[in-house]
């Protein structure tokens, strides 16, 4: 029997530790994924056997602290092109003050006879090069978006997202300029009296694959009660 | 020395664009992954440049790393250093046939994804400890310096024939070491 005996008939428990270590040449390799997506077992097999040699790595590997020019470099590679920031960081002001003009604004984007929306956003890039409305009904529980100005980067969607508190943003869906009502899961409406932030990704067409943002944010606003 | 929570937090933001969450997870985490990268790569340069790949690849992909089983610190180290035996394979195959490095950091989620306990590092060490003679050395130039089976066997001076059976008899006892 050849030493790198095929993968039937092996402990999968040990391939777990072979695929962490790196071992498992490239065919078994993906053979090994290919059994962790049916067996979550096993792949939390894996994912405790990565995270011991991680655990190793962080104890035996000396810090080296990098140059410390290396961080504008790193963080020019991330961001891409220089650009402010903070952005997000801002964001609690810049909306607060952005809201004292809304009330006015976003009758025009509703539909006629619905009534006044119960919570509108000015969704709005600092220069105002991207700006979205949205406003929020109760009586149909949806929410009215649309891209008042500005426009995804070429070849990409401008996806909607909703923040509560620390949690991980929900997807709204991809906007444009078309008005689209989005409906509003319960929880997130529950949420809307104590301030929803949205915030406006690019990412590729029909929106993030992964369900989580990855694009940069162009874009954010407060959905608050009009005064 | 920045706390489990701080890294979680930070990641958590960058999902959300937060370059100051960015910055801030930099300072705190770059000399260790810059660390683990340098040991892999024996290479200031090149350490250089993929420290500069990890980091764009911690931004793009924090808003999965929720999901993972792995704590921060492990998921922020797993992708330094499957970035960097990445290179190093390269390097050594100069362009040609390589395998993949295994992308635990990019795993799925599963219902048995577990975090390892705080305290489990002075366990594993210990567990190392007895292993028989040579397996950690083999455990550690796997996982840090990218060594093949065909490389363990010539460094740690054990048949080829026979290392593949050599180590796991090493795995599974310390695997025995760390569940009991």
């Amino acid at each position: 029997m050849s030493d790198r005996g095929a993968i039937s008939g092996e402990d999968p428990r040990l391939l777990a530790a072979e695929y962490a270590l790196g071992l498992l040449p490239g065919v078994e390799a993906r053979a090994f994924e290919a059994l962790m997506a049916s067996d979550p077992a096993l792949a939390g097999e894996a994912l405790a056997w990565g995270e011991r040699l991680a655990l190793m790595a962080d104890a035996e590997v000396t810090d080296v602290a990098p140059p410390a020019r290396l961080k504008r470099k790193v963080e020019a590679h991330v961001f891409g092109r220089p650009q402010r920031r903070g952005l997000w960081a801002g964001l609690g002001a810049l909306a607060v003050a952005a809201l004292v003009v809304l009330a006015v604004l976003y009758a025009g984007i509703l539909t006629p006879g619905v009534g006044d929306p119960e919570y509108v956003a000015d969704v709005a890039a600092e220069d105002r090069s991207l700006v979205a409305s949205a406003a929020y009904q109760a009586e149909t529980g949806a929410l009215v978006v649309r891209v008042e100005a500005g426009a995804a980067p070429e070849g990409r969607d401008l996806e909607l997202w909703a923040i509560v508190g620390e949690a991980a943003p929900v997807s709204l869906g991809v906007i444009g300029a078309e008005a689209r009502e989005v409906a509003i899961a319960p929880e997130l409406a529950e949420a809307l009296g104590s301030g929803v932030t949205l915030a406006i990704t690019d990412e590729p067409p029909g929106g993030s694959p992964s369900g989580q943002p990855t694009g940069a944010i162009h874009a954010t606003g407060v959905l608050t009660a009009p005064a | 020395m920045a706390t489990r929570e701080e890294v979680e937090h930070w990641i958590g933001r960058c999902s959300l664009g937060d370059r100051d969450a960015f910055s801030a997870l930099y300072d705190a985490t770059s000399a260790k992954l810059f660390g683990v990268i340098l040991r892999v790569l024996n290479d200031r340069a090149e350490a250089e440049e993929v420290l500069q790949e990890v980091y764009l690849r911690i931004w793009r992909n924090a808003g999965r790393y929720s999901a993972n089983g792995l704590s921060p610190m492990s998921w922020l180290i797993t992708i330094a250093r499957n970035r960097a035996i990445d290179r190093l394979r390269a390097r050594k195959s100069a362009g040609g046939e390589m395998d993949e490095v295994a992308d635990l950091a990019d795993a799925a989620p599963g219902p048995e994804a577990q975090t390892i306990a705080a305290g489990e590092t002075a366990r594993l060490q210990a567990c190392l400890d007895t292993l028989p003679e040579g397996r950690a050395e083999a455990v550690r130039r796997a996982y840090l310096e990218g060594d093949s089976y065909a490389e363990l066997a010539e460094r740690l001076s054990v048949p080829l024939n026979t290392i593949r059976t050599w180590l796991r008899r090493g795995l599974i006892a310390l695997r025995e070491c760390l569940t009991t």
